[in-house]
């Protein structure tokens, strides 16, 4: 286990600096078509060149590569190699606010509402799942599979723009005109956006809508594993020993039939955190999308470089304890 | 082409006259009759995320509404228009190149530093030095020894033509005369700063050393808010009146305007256009609507041959139906253009503009008489701020009352577009806006449109121009320099320099049981400590 | 969508990395799939699929849909881009001229949404098949060879299953000057191709080592015939449940761009491009959102649903 946990973290390595890579290329190759970024900051006022330059040069983008188009930087690439990983330095945005400053300040509550979607997906996504493999071609089983790709086909936009206009604001506001209606609910739970007074409660709306885009999955993943492994020998088993149907259906086949569900959360993870900018914007959520969304229009490289690397590496450790979890819900799995 | 707001403006007008006598018997020291409503409570508006609170180190309204609340310079935009003066005692010349500063004394910073001249002096030095690298750099440069301090390796470290006589004055000398210097040094750029906070930009930007009648409760909490408490030591006689202003951060109007609705903001000065029908209808007794400065604009490559031709030039702006356009695409919440300068602004006149109305049959007259229109119409915007719905109602305009086929280049982000435009590249008309920086009629003109100046981006030169605006700048006051900025006004209709499309306005909604009467002045749009607050709120 | 189109492709990287484990549907068959259509998986399939409704009825849906992108003027006979604000025909509510009302800049609804259709699934479709090729190519080489091919090839895959679908999506977009149907596909293509790529590497990896496979290695056949006579077919059915969601998501993906202000720009018309000019104005003309967002919601799900019904047909332990 140990040797193997090793080597998948050493195969981190290429992945990370491949991963950079290919943003500092688009992002440089950006700069090389359409201009220095910087000029923007002044807007329809032209500054002085000196300003113009001494601010380039101090935001890190005075390097001539990124006025020859195709060149890859590799110069450039290397100093940002050396800044992030030999001084820990991640650059600025254009504000001159650290990077490092913008993810502590950002990722909680991305975090928060990664939690809150994954939660929601776990626990509904399962309970339907499992209702709708024990209904096997019911009518439960058809209502699961449509009201779940619904949710799927009505872009995120749409679902939330609904959500929060009209439960959040107007169901909010019955609720904020009822006397003694505790605050966590009325301006918690119910807050139009996200509230710094409320930096859990009112993530749970957020949260909902995120997670409902990946709720059909949990609950067809769930169904479509349950069905393969109530027929399975070990559980026939069990029932011929004469088992409670409940107790086959909670204890032995769900445990197996949930491998699955876990492979997809640990991918879900660093999907929900990266593509959550549309959730995130709709309800003002100060998180990191919506830092990497901005940057990506301003030219702030080094805040996407940073953010998105981040992300990815994320994602590989999800995928990473995914596989670890493998072995503990699975025993059929050992890694050598 | 105000038809569409006439009850609007007129409760505006009644509203900002209620606020000058609130704000004239405030800066008369407290005598005369009480302000409508009453100080103390706590204030929650709207803010989008700024981009610094170092004064030199932005200029964008974000910045400014808190910069505003939490500094004080030498002299303050008042809603009237025109300035105030606020730690200036006098700011006299006789030529208009050197201006005579004295301050008043008593006022200091946070940190308990005086607000002298030396800290005036230190600021400006700061902020025009090239290598520091502020945004608000350019706006010194009127003072004799900017360019040495931009040379690169600069030249100079200091502002050669400003000069410290004592504690408490100082003289300015401008490279060349200009009436409207009181009212330029109202701009946030030319505000004092205090040595611990040059000592220490990075802190100060995160929890600034201010001289303001407010000054930040805590650090500020990017994303999230900026919280405001009342100085108890600034001794200004400008009243504020909220005893504490929280700023809260949205990353969209959209979002603010559901957090409005859900009574978690007690103001919020930007409407989605889309929404403000709604919100006319919903909140018919919090809405304040005035005319605001930006003037939205097409500008005309001059390099390109094709609009050689003043007629073309005119046809264009005739065969566009503003307030049509404004109607469908913008919510309503512009007013068509008629003229180069904006309302509120002294000097500015509702017809400048000769063709600017809406006149199908003359515009294809026009276009006749010139020759026609050979091939096809590119109509170019920046990318990313909701440009192309209304681009494209005006080129289906243009299609239709002159029969010019368009297509529409929207996919430039901003610094792309910029660099676009300077170098001469772009390929048709394109949009660009304009905001006044102080409150004289010539923060319209003189960037815009004369010869090699930095926003000229239509690359337009005459001379004649060039030089009214320039006797404008020298006149001895500012009653005889807005005459002559107001000719130099009727050579760009006659050349038609620009198709000005519209003036924004500014619709704000409040809650009536927390604020009784808003504040809005020309430069800096919401004042929101001098926003009064309604009894009991 | 990005919540969308991420979660579907990660929900699919699920049933790729299922595949290591378990063995591929396409095993039951065993023999030459395709050779006897009749007998074989694929005919089974189809003679269990046209009894079903959840198949049939959203296989109509798309084809009304594909009609319309390819035959739009036979839908009906106005411009969708002859609008003009002038004269209060902006935001006209739907009438017996305008059957759909008309957009905030006076164009015809029902036109735009019938033309809408055809940028829509074009570049659902370009992105779709771009994401086949090039994921399935990628995947059968690293499952077929191994070794080197294969860990250089996975490390690749990893890099950009790793980036954010929409975050990198909007990267690429900002850097392509051009904005048209074909740029919006490649996006897709770039950040998609991964998860056909995972599933196909698995399919192929589990072939294999199958005793027919074997026995034709053995028989001496070449590398050719085996990865296209044997090992493909065995792959290919779970690759086509995945490009069926695919197609769906991709339309809802457009939508998501656009609205992000990096997909189509008018005046092009799509149903992103609706669902974005009048998004803010559902609180009085509910009819401007609703409408383009039913086209959408209707591909979507068929597409969904009739992937779903071919997963169930081709996966011969479900039924």
């Amino acid at each position: 286990m140990g040797r193997y946990v090793i080597r998948r973290l050493l195969q981190f390595v290429p992945t990370v600096l491949g991963a950079m890579f290919v943003l500092h290329y688009l992002t440089s190759v950006a700069i090389q078509f359409t201009g220095n970024p910087v000029r923007a900051i002044f807007g329809d006022r032209t500054p002085p060149q000196s300003v113009l330059e001494n601010l380039t040069r101090r935001l890190g983008l005075g390097d001539p590569c990124l006025e020859q188009p195709f060149n890859p930087c590799f110069s450039l690439f290397g100093k940002r190699l050396d800044a992030i990983f030999l001084h820990l330095d991640f650059g600025t945005d254009f504000n001159e606010r650290a990077v490092t400053d913008i993810v502590a300040g950002a990722l909680p509550h991305t975090a928060r509402l990664t939690l809150i979607a994954i939660l929601f997906e776990l626990v509904v996504g399962i309970i339907v799942g499992v209702l709708a493999g024990l209904r096997n071609g019911g009518f439960w089983d058809y209502l699961v599979k449509v009201s779940t790709v619904l949710l799927i086909a009505v872009p995120v936009l749409v679902l939330g723009l609904l959500v929060r206009d009209f439960v959040n604001v107007k169901f909010g506001n019955v609720l904020r005109g009822v006397d003694g209606m505790p605050e966590l609910i009325s301006r918690g739970f119910f807050a139009p956006t996200w509230s710094s007074n409320h930096p859990w409660a009112s993530l749970l709306m957020p949260g909902l809508v995120l997670g409902a885009l990946s709720l059909a999955t949990v609950a067809r993943l769930t169904r479509a594993s349950l069905l393969e492994n109530v027929r399975a020998d070990y559980v026939r088993t069990a029932r011929a020993k004469g088992l409670a149907s409940n107790r086959v259906v909670g204890v032995h086949t769900l445990r197996n039939s949930l491998i699955p569900v876990v492979t997809f959360l640990g991918t879900d993870l660093g999907a929900l955190m990266g593509g959550a900018v549309v959730t995130e914007g709709i309800f003002s959520v100060p998180g990191i999308g919506r830092q990497v969304f901005a940057a990506i229009f301003t030219g702030e490289t080094t805040v996407v470089i940073g953010i998105v690397t981040m992300l990815v590496l994320v994602y590989l450790i999800a995928s990473l304890a995914v596989d670890m979890l493998y072995a503990v819900l699975d025993p059929r799995i050992r890694y050598d | 082409m105000r038809a569409r707001f006439p009850v609007k403006l007129a409760a505006a007008a009644a509203a900002t006259a209620l606020l000058a006598t609130a704000s004239a018997c405030a800066s008369d020291g407290g005598g005369g009759e009480e302000p409508e409503g009453t100080t103390g409570g706590t204030l929650r508006v709207f803010l989008s995320e700024p981009d610094s609170l170092m004064p030199s180190g932005a200029n964008d309204s974000e910045s400014n509404q808190v910069i505003t609340e939490i500094y004080r310079g030498l002299t303050k935009n008042v809603i009237e228009g025109g300035v105030e003066n606020i730690i200036a005692e006098s700011i006299e010349s006789e030529d208009n190149i050197t201006w005579n500063i004295q301050l008043k004394e008593g006022f200091t910073f946070t940190n308990g530093e005086p607000v002298d001249a030396d800290s005036f002096i230190r600021a400006w030095n700061y902020a025009a030095y090239g290598p520091n690298a502020q945004d608000g750099a350019g706006f010194f440069e009127r003072i004799v020894g900017f360019g040495e301090m931009q040379a690169d390796p600069p030249e100079a470290e200091e502002l050669s033509g400003v000069t410290k006589v004592d504690d408490y004055s100082f003289t300015v000398e401008l490279s060349a005369p200009f009436v409207g210097f009181p009212q330029t040094v109202a701009y946030q750029s030319f505000l004092p700063l205090a040595e611990a906070c040059l000592a220490d930009v990075d802190a100060c930007n995160e929890m600034p050393i201010s001289n303001g009648p407010y000054m930040l409760a805590s650090a500020w909490e990017h994303d999230v808010q900026v919280a405001l408490v009342k100085n108890p030591d600034y001794i200004g006689e400008d009243t504020v009146f909220a005893d504490e202003i929280i700023m809260r951060i949205f990353e969209s109007s959209d979002a603010a305007y559901a957090a409005f609705q859900g009574d978690e903001l007690d103001v919020i000065d930007q409407i989605p256009a889309e929404r403000l029908a709604e919100a006319e209808a919903q909140f018919a007794d919090g809405l304040f609507q005035t005319a605001n400065n930006s003037l939205t604009y097409l500008g005309i490559p001059f390099y390109d041959e094709r609009f050689e031709d003043v007629r073309i030039r005119q046809a264009f702006s005739l065969a566009i139906d503003r307030q049509a356009i404004i109607d469908a695409a913008l919510g309503g919440t512009q007013r068509a253009a008629s003229g180069w300068v904006s309302p509120l602004f002294e000097g500015q006149r509702d017809a400048a503009c000769t063709t600017c109305e809406y006149d199908p049959e003359r515009a294809a007259a026009l276009l006749e008489e010139a020759g026609g229109w050979e091939g096809e119409l590119t109509l170019t915007a920046n990318a990313g701020a909701d440009h192309e719905t209304w681009m494209q109602a005006l080129g289906d305009q243009l299609n239709q009352n002159l029969g010019i086929e368009y297509t529409l280049d929207v996919g430039q982000q901003f610094a792309e577009y910029l660099a676009t435009l300077e170098n001469q590249d772009a390929v048709g008309p394109f949009r660009l806006g304009w905001g006044p920086d102080y409150a004289l009629m010539e923060t319209y003109l003189t960037h815009l449109y004369a010869t090699d100046q930095s926003s000229n981006y239509g690359f337009y030169s005459n001379p004649q121009f060039d030089d009214l605006v320039a006797q404008g700048d020298s006149a001895p006051t500012e009653q005889e320099a807005i005459a002559l900025y107001q000719q130099a006004e009727d050579i760009l209709n006659e050349d038609m320099v620009t198709i000005p499309l519209w003036w924004g306005t500014q619709s704000v909604l409040y809650n009536p049981d927390v604020v009784a009467e808003l504040n809005f002045n020309p430069i800096d749009y919401e004042d929101y400590g001098l926003t009064t607050m309604a009894a009991g709120g | 969508m990005t919540d969308v189109v991420s979660s579907g492709a990660a929900r699919t990287s699920a049933a790729g990395t299922s595949l290591d484990h378990t063995p591929p549907s396409g095993e039951v068959t065993g023999g030459e799939p395709g050779q006897q259509p009749e007998a074989g998986l694929w005919g089974d399939a189809r003679r269990q699929l046209i009894r079903k409704p959840m198949f049939v009825i959203p296989t109509i849906f798309v084809l009304i849909m594909t009609s319309l992108a390819v035959v739009p003027f036979l839908w009906t006979s106005k411009d969708p881009l002859a609008c003009t604000v002038s004269g209060g025909l902006s935001r006209n509510p739907p009438s017996a001229e305008h059957w759909f009302g008309t957009s905030i800049l006076g164009c015809d609804y029902y036109a735009q949404a019938i033309y809408g259709a055809r940028n829509s699934l074009l570049i659902a479709l370009v992105g779709a098949i771009g994401v086949v090729l090039i994921g399935g190519v990628i995947g059968m080489l690293a499952g077929f060879f191994g070794g080197w091919t294969d860990a250089i090839l996975s490390r690749v895959t990893d890099i950009f299953l790793g980036l954010p679908f929409l975050l990198g999506a909007i990267v690429f977009l900002t850097v392509l000057k051009t904005r048209n149907p074909w740029t919006i596909a490649a996006a897709l293509i770039i950040l998609g191709w991964t998860v056909i790529a995972r599933i196909m590497r698995g399919s192929v990896i589990a072939a294999k080592h199958l005793d027919y496979v074997q026995a034709a290695k053995a028989l001496g056949a070449s590398r050719s015939r085996l990865m296209f006579r044997h090992i493909l077919p065995n792959a290919v059915a779970p690759v086509v449940v995945y490009a069926t969601i695919l197609l769906g998501l991709f339309v809802s993906a457009e939508a998501t761009l656009t609205f992000l202000g990096v997909g189509l720009q008018p005046p092009s018309v799509s149903w992103g491009i609706m669902i974005t000019q009048h998004d803010g104005y559902y609180h009085e003309d509910p009819f401007l959102l609703l409408i383009p967002v039913g086209f959408v919601v209707g591909t979507v799900l068929s597409f969904i649903l009739i992937g779903d019904a071919l997963r169930d047909a081709l996966d011969p332990r479900l039924r």
